[in-house]
């Protein structure tokens, strides 16, 4: 569970300019910010409009961004976790050498 | 398929209109394209038309390019050239690289075409199976034309067509050649630009849209492939599978006995959505009993990149109850194909019901 805050348009940041609401949610457990910055997330009873006049009622999580890219960022994000887990289980392994 | 058919006598069931604002008197199956750019031409075609450009000769080596498309017998390979071109002693030709048979392309008196002015336009019926390029027969040399880059002219519109259309017709007035056609887009500017068109059918303009996946409760497994059971990467010790029934108009799946339950379907088939820019299914919904244990009541539409991975958009159709009616969600920024699925779990004290009667499910372009 983390805090991720919507702007008017439904897209979720991770920090506040001083304009937005907070919303509690788990649907980013383990996400990158780069990737949970491309997604919008529309709350129960709540209803966002597309461009082309589409309306969309919530609940809907959704990427803005292309989805290609969110997931290739994740990605990354696994791949540099994952080195500093090793690199700091080889510090802690070899401390104990 | 793709065709473009034009001559005399007319043998066309329909026409292609473009225009800011609707024909006021359209005939049955006039297709108006909202464009203010002029039509000068139309392809009806599932895939990008084939028709590729060359834009300059050079000596790359053709072992070292992409593979050439495969072109059957009736085809068209249409190309331009846009620089002046002139052999002193070649003549072009294309190349069967399943094979490495040349093909030279000769006037009708039979001698070898040697200069090739700029912006000459040539179109070549394929009268066999085979993967062309273009080249000229500098054996020795192997120059080749490049091949990666398409022209289209400006204006041109691609009808998109699919297995299933809301407005699909008999193209022809004699004999049948039925297309579903799904969208359209327009060559403008050097690229293909999404555009929306409509046809005129039984008095009423309707949208071309993309087909269904579930049309009136019945599978369209053409593209669905079917259903499966998966689990859309949601984890849990209640698994069930009930039975995916087709009755009463509406796809079913549901799951009545027990307290505890979750189930996710998905398509066998994984869907392209690089055009679509919504899902939208017409349902009746159901995460519900007696009273909840816990807050995990709910049941999604949700797409996916595999069967089993997490969802990369869900949108909810019911959360601790019922829900009936037509529910959206926006895939405008996902490409690629996606598996679409419904999934729901329940943890209840009696009276389970979790899952769904899907009437329509609908890609919307």
């Amino acid at each position: 569970m983390r805090t991720i805050y919507l702007d008017s348009d439904f897209k979720c940041h991770v920090s506040d300019d001083g304009t937005m609401r907070a919303v509690e949610t788990d649907l980013f457990d383990g996400k990158c910010d780069t990737f949970i910055e491309g997604y919008r997330f529309v709350p129960e009873g709540e209803n966002w409009t597309r461009d082309d006049g589409t309306v969309f009622a919530g609940e809907m999580l959704s990427p803005w961004k292309n989805y290609t890219e969110l997931a290739a960022a994740q990605a990354q994000c696994e791949r540099d976790h994952a080195e500093l887990e090793a690199a700091y289980q080889e510090g802690v392994n070899s401390a104990y050498d | 398929m793709i065709f473009n058919l034009s001559g005399g006598g007319n043998p066309l069931n329909f026409k292609v209109v473009g225009g800011t604002s609707a024909p006021a008197t359209p005939a049955e199956n006039t297709i108006w394209v909202n464009t203010d750019t002029a039509i000068t031409g139309w392809y009806f075609d599932a895939e990008e038309p084939n028709v590729y450009n060359i834009p300059t000769n050079s000596s790359i080596d053709w072992h070292s390019m992409r593979s050439p498309h495969k072109l059957s017998e009736g085809d068209i390979l249409n190309f331009k050239i846009p620089v002046s071109i002139d052999f002193s002693l070649e003549a072009l030709a294309i190349i069967d690289v399943s094979t490495g048979q040349y093909y030279f392309l000769r006037h009708v008196d039979g001698t070898k075409l040697n200069a090739w002015p700029e912006g000459t336009k040539i179109g070549l019926r394929i009268s066999k199976d085979m993967y062309p390029i273009v080249d000229h027969n500098g054996i020795g040399t192997a120059y080749v034309m490049a091949w990666d880059s398409y022209y289209h002219d400006e204006g041109t519109v691609w009808i998109q067509t699919g297995d299933a259309s809301q407005v699909e017709f008999n193209a022809l007035n004699k004999n049948g050649i039925q297309v579903y056609p799904i969208g359209a887009k327009q060559y403008v500017g050097g690229s293909w630009v999404d555009k929306t068109a409509q046809i005129y059918q039984n008095g009423a303009w309707n949208e071309l849209v993309s087909g269904y996946l579930i049309k009136d409760g019945e599978d369209v497994t053409s593209l669905t492939g079917g259903w499966q059971h998966a689990t859309m990467g949601m984890q849990s010790n209640a698994f069930v599978h009930p039975d995916i029934t087709y009755n009463n108009g509406a796809m079913s799946v549901m799951q009545t006995t027990g307290t505890a339950a979750a189930f996710c379907i998905t398509t066998v088939n994984a869907i392209d959505l690089t055009d679509v820019k919504t899902i939208e299914a017409t349902c009746d919904a159901y995460a519900q009993g007696n009273s909840y244990q816990g807050s995990e009541n709910w049941i999604d539409l949700s797409v996916a990149t595999a069967p089993n991975t997490a969802t990369t958009a869900t949108v909810n159709l019911a959360k601790q109850g019922a829900k009936s009616g037509t529910f959206a969600l926006d895939v405008s920024s996902i490409t690629g194909s996606y598996y679409i699925g419904f999934r729901g779990m329940c943890w209840v004290t009696g009276g389970l019901k979790l899952g769904v009667n899907v009437y329509n499910l609908e890609l919307k372009r």
